[in-house]
């Protein structure tokens, strides 16, 4: 479902598919284990993202909060204008870094 | 009984399915056409998003992704306003709790507010198993209102 490049100083992973409730579960699978295996840096790229839910929110935070716990960074890029107003909207643009197409 | 069954009228049309989330996105894509065909002045993925979560809600927290009971989502469009009915066979659960705006930090409950955020007028019955949402066409969100 994501394809995973590691770079210098970060890990970036790139969902192929809409975020929703029925592969979130899947998606945070994924980061946690970036996350249990050292990472503290990582980006998620939504530029195959069309659709993002509450589900798929909740991964996204979840992951933040793993990530701020251990003093790193999520950074989500390539975002559509319909998600960065989600993000927007629900102000978690202020949580972590968001970044539009 | 189908796991998925479709009933369709002129300015109407509603969708049975098993509770799976994998039944959801099959159900959200068919209603979806119907919108499409409907010309209704939303932007698509607003509606897809409400209709994401309201479903969700169903299979999830009203029949806890038990495939035998059912979720049947009705959408009825008239001259100036869109219904939706979501009723699903469970005994109900917390919902006022799902219209409160959630802790910025908190990775979960925000289905119901997201409804609420992107216009929609939303209702339960007292049981909390049959959800109304409604949004006249010309309702803007309510992020843009401020």
């Amino acid at each position: 479902m994501s394809q995973v490049v590691n770079q210098a100083d970060s890990v970036v992973l790139t969902p192929d598919t809409d975020v929703v409730a029925s592969n979130a579960q899947q998606l945070r699978t994924s980061l946690f284990d970036l996350i249990q295996s050292g990472h503290s840096r990582i980006v998620i790229d939504l530029q195959q993202v069309a659709m993002l839910d509450s589900a798929g929110l909740g991964v996204f935070i979840a992951t933040h909060n793993s990530l701020k716990t251990a003093g790193g960074e999520l950074r989500v890029i390539n975002v559509s204008p319909n998600i960065l107003r989600l993000f927007q909207l629900t102000r978690l643009d202020r949580r972590f870094v968001v970044e539009s197409r | 009984m189908e796991c998925l069954s479709i009933t369709h009228g002129v300015h109407q049309m509603s969708v049975d399915f098993a509770s799976t989330l994998e039944h959801v996105d099959a159900a959200v894509h068919a209603l979806m056409v119907f919108i499409q065909q409907q010309q209704i002045p939303y932007e698509p993925f607003d509606l897809e998003l409400v209709l994401r979560e309201a479903l969700t809600n169903a299979v999830r927290h009203g029949n806890h992704l038990d495939a035998a009971r059912l979720v049947r989502c009705a959408m009825q469009v008239d001259q100036d306003i869109l219904q939706i009915t979501v009723t699903d066979e469970g005994e109900g659960f917390d919902w006022q709790q799902q219209l409160q705006e959630p802790r910025l930090d908190s990775p979960g409950g925000r289905g119901g507010w997201l409804m609420q955020l992107y216009g929609f007028e939303v209702t339960y019955n007292p049981a909390g198993n049959v959800l109304c949402l409604s949004k006249p066409f010309d309702h803007p969100i309510a992020g843009d209102m401020v």
